[in-house]
């Protein structure tokens, strides 16, 4: 390592300067992250309470730099209590993100509509506002006269009274004033009423009967099939609630925690509601009614509105509100002359409110245009029974105008090919289609026998098909036949082999030359081989593999020996007495052939 | 002596007096064919559609003749049955150029809106609609007489080529008969129909007073799935079924 003039290694410094810049660029990237998601938010957990309720209130702020409290408006209405700070700092995808949350819990003074915001914080000689949000007050229950219980388990509906189809709010609450756990809830099963969960539970602080309680909120939407007079049975409510101690001595721990017993299993049922659902009205009914009931608006656009042609613009038609929002129908777009149109598949998105299902169901259709003009996409309508108003309404679009250009085309480029080949070629121009028609009939006298798209016929299709096989069949079997017949003439010559040697044998008597020689013989032609010297031993082993007994085998080694013996001792021409021996060995060898 | 010369002459006599009525039938089948162009060409197109149909129906049926037809219905301003003759001559001439325009062409005059697909059979063994049922024929009974000349040579001779030669023989051999057999399946069990009226309803039951479910136009492809009475269930696509009175469609299959 090379030291400077000062003595401190080079190395050392140079790496000082890199831990400062990348220092600096994270110091630039973390303050650039963070101004770049500067909101201010305004949130309150549910639309809807009661004078009784609080409610709590999240203001959200996202920017960077030291601020003050959020000054928020319209709630003059309402009594405040502070809930404290919450800060949050993340790092997702290398960017810093910081929060601060203030949360407050309002609690309306009167009924009404409400609407809360903005928040408006100051940072840094700049205003942040906020969104506003709405909030329903309806006026609590008159509970007086009741006597207040500890826990006790509530039912409502939004309607004693509504048409078929038309979505319920069925709110269940659970007041307490002591501890609960391991909740567990049996709703009332009936049939024609479907229930449906509207979100999360909601736990808030609640005054009833003059004492306040804590609050666990529970919503169903609930949608009938069928008329008629129905009884919701009470919901029942399985926990274990945990008794307050009542000793007078406290215990060294004073953490609330601490101030209540082992739990008790308790159940808790409320009250049945009557509900009267009524039929939908036959007055004013429209022919092509689609059962839908709610408060809807409809909407279409086409984009592009102008296009060239060739091209495609995409219609939107968008169906939205609340109510039985999967019973929205799906639109079908009337014929539009001189356009093709392509329809895309409907979505259907909801989502729960307080107030029930809302939807949206968005339709698309590609239009392709056949010509140049303007064309004009028609109007398409939905009937729906709207509940608030008690009556059928029809929404309708507007029609929507689409104006379609002559083609555009591109410049000619003819700068690249003057490029490539020194020399500009002529102007290319896209082929122009000036008309259509179809092409002329065929007329040809070969057309009317088909050429070769003709079928074969039957017949002739066949015999080539079944021809090959059967040629190949007819030669496999003539293959055989011959094999066999080469066999069989085998088998003939062989079993003619002893009428031979024993016509040898006894016309005269043979010398041990020729006995040999006719053994050999014998044994070539019966056993289709072409030996040139038969041996005792070789004699032995074809004889024993065509399944001749032992004694018989070594009774014809025996003779044979013997006459090699004669010939190889000089005796080969004397007359021997062998013959009768030998044809009796061969006879009863060929009997015990296998 | 005298039975036997009677006999070949009474066979001769057979054979020529069939040679004359066929050779009758094709004189008449050929003036059929050239009023049917005559009229065409001074355009009196009903009457060559009848000329084309009798040419059809006298058992001259192939590709050129539905192409005709099929030209002489869109010069009449029948859509349906132009797309209908069109869709039979594509089944027996599947790469005729001026069949597949002329095709193209009326398809786009239709008013419905749809995109036909091309059925599981046809998009799987993407072939099929590369030859007809004529052509497939032919390539089989070639690779049948190409296999079976190489087990005949081998049972004469067996060189070390002949194994792998007929493995990959029988391999083409199978692959064409099935494509055969697909493609006889194809064209005898088109369950396809074209809707021959300006427009129909499509009825939620083979009654007159059913609910209407939907509205279709003249030239339209829909597939059959049972008949009753007068009455056709139709299927469109998963969600767009119905019936549909007989007469307002008529089948591809011939």
């Amino acid at each position: 390592m090379r030291a400077d003039a000062q003595g401190r290694p080079r190395a050392r410094t140079g790496d000082m300067k890199r831990f400062a810049f990348l220092l600096a660029a994270f110091m630039m990237l973390v303050s650039s992250s963070l101004s770049a998601a500067d909101e201010v938010t305004l949130s309150l957990d549910r639309t809807e309470a009661t004078t009784a309720d609080s409610v709590k209130m999240t203001v959200g702020i996202s920017v960077s730099g030291h601020s003050g409290s959020p000054v928020i408006q319209g709630i003059t209405d309402f009594h405040i209590s502070p809930g404290g700070t919450s800060t949050n700092i993340e790092f997702v995808n290398g960017r810093m993100s910081k929060r601060t949350d203030y949360i407050y819990y309002i609690q309306p003074v009167k009924p009404g509509t409400y609407h809360i915001g903005p928040a408006e914080v100051r940072i840094g000689g700049r205003a942040y506002r906020s969104n506003t949000v709405e909030l329903l007050v309806s006026k609590a229950s008159d509970a007086a006269g009741q006597p207040p219980e500890q826990v006790f388990l509530k039912a409502e509906v939004s309607k004693k009274r509504s048409y078929v189809q038309e979505p319920l709010i069925y709110l269940l609450k659970l007041y307490r004033r002591l501890e609960v756990g391991n909740l567990s809830l049996n709703l009332p099963e009936i049939s024609d009423l479907n229930f449906r969960k509207l979100g999360d539970p909601l736990e808030y602080q609640s005054n009833y009967a003059g004492q306040q309680y804590n609050v666990l909120e529970l919503r169903y939407e609930i949608v009938a099939e069928h008329a008629g007079k129905y009884t919701i049975e009470g919901a029942s409510m399985g926990m274990t609630v945990y008794e307050p101690r009542t000793s007078r001595t406290r215990s060294p721990f004073s953490d609330p925690f601490f101030m209540f017993s082992s739990g008790r299993p308790a159940k808790f049922t409320s009250d049945a509601i009557e509900l009267e659902i009524v039929p939908l009205p036959t007055e004013g009914r429209p022919d092509d009614f689609s059962s839908l009931v709610g408060t809807y608006e409809i909407a279409s656009s086409v984009e592009p509105a102008g296009i060239a042609w060739g091209e495609s613009a995409s219609l939107t038609v968008t169906l939205s509100g609340a109510g039985n929002v999967t019973c929205m129908p799906d639109i079908e777009l009337p014929g539009i002359k001189q356009v093709k149109v392509y329809a895309d598949q409907p979505v259907l998105e909801t989502r729960p409110t307080a107030r029930g299902f809302e939807g949206t169901k968005t339709m698309k259709w590609a239009l392709v245009p056949q010509a140049e003009g303007t064309f004009v996409i028609p109007s398409v309508k939905v009937n729906f029974f709207d509940s608030a108003q008690d009556r059928y309404r029809t929404i309708s679009t507007e029609p929507q105008v689409l104006t379609v250009s002559p083609r555009l085309e591109p410049a000619p480029d003819t700068a690249g090919d003057a490029g490539l080949s020194g020399k500009a070629g002529p102007v290319k121009s896209r082929v122009e289609e000036l008309g259509r028609d179809i092409l002329p009939n065929h007329t040809s006298m070969k057309d009317l026998s088909g050429g070769l798209y003709r079928t074969p016929k039957g017949m002739f299709f066949w015999l080539w098909v079944l021809l090959p096989p059967l040629a190949y069949a007819a030669a496999a079997l003539v293959m055989r036949f011959h094999k066999r017949s080469h066999e069989q003439l085998s088998r003939i010559r062989s079993r003619g082999a002893l009428k031979v040697f024993v016509k040898r044998c006894r016309h005269k008597e043979m010398n041990a030359v020729e006995l040999i020689d006719a053994l050999e013989e014998y044994f070539n032609s019966r056993f289709v081989l072409s030996l040139g010297t038969l041996t005792p031993d070789e004699a032995g082993k074809i004889l024993k593999k065509r399944g001749v007994s032992q004694d018989t085998c070594l009774e014809m080694m025996d003779a044979l020996a013997m006459l090699h013996d004669a010939v190889y001792t000089g005796r080969g021409e004397k007359r021997l007495d062998l013959g009768d021996d030998l044809v009796r060995i061969l006879k009863k060898a060929e009997k015990e052939f296998g | 002596m005298r039975r036997t010369v009677i006999a070949i002459l009474s066979v001769v006599f057979i054979a020529f007096s069939l040679a004359v009525i066929g050779l009758a039938q094709d004189h008449s089948a050929e003036e059929v064919f050239y009023r049917a162009n005559q009229a065409y060409k001074q355009g009196d197109f009903t009457q060559a559609a009848q000329a084309y149909g009798q040419l059809i129906e006298m058992g001259y049926a192939n590709g050129h003749l539905y192409y005709n037809l099929g030209n002489s219905f869109f010069r009449s301003g029948q859509e349906g049955k132009a797309i209908l003759m069109y869709e039979r001559a594509y089944l027996l001439m599947p790469r005729d150029a001026d069949l597949l325009f002329n095709m193209n062409y009326v398809k786009d005059q239709r008013v419905d809106a749809l995109q036909e697909g091309q059925g599981v059979l046809a998009s799987t063994f993407f072939w099929l609609n590369s030859l007809n049922l004529a052509e497939f024929y032919r390539v089989f009974v070639i690779c049948n007489l190409l296999l079976f000349t190489a087990l005949i040579l081998r049972l004469f001779m067996n060189p070390s080529w002949m194994p792998p030669l007929i493995i990959t023989a029988a391999f083409v051999w199978s692959a064409v008969a099935g494509s055969v057999a697909m493609k006889w399946y194809q064209v005898n069990f088109d369950d396809r129909a074209v809707v021959l009226e300006k427009e129909m309803d499509v009825l939620s039951g083979p009654q007159e007073g059913d609910t209407v479910l939907f509205r279709l136009h003249e030239g339209t492809i829909v597939y059959e799935e049972r008949t009753e009475d007068q009455w056709v269930l139709i299927q469109l696509s998963a969600d767009k079924r119905g019936w549909v009175r007989a007469e307002s469609i008529e089948g591809v299959r011939m």
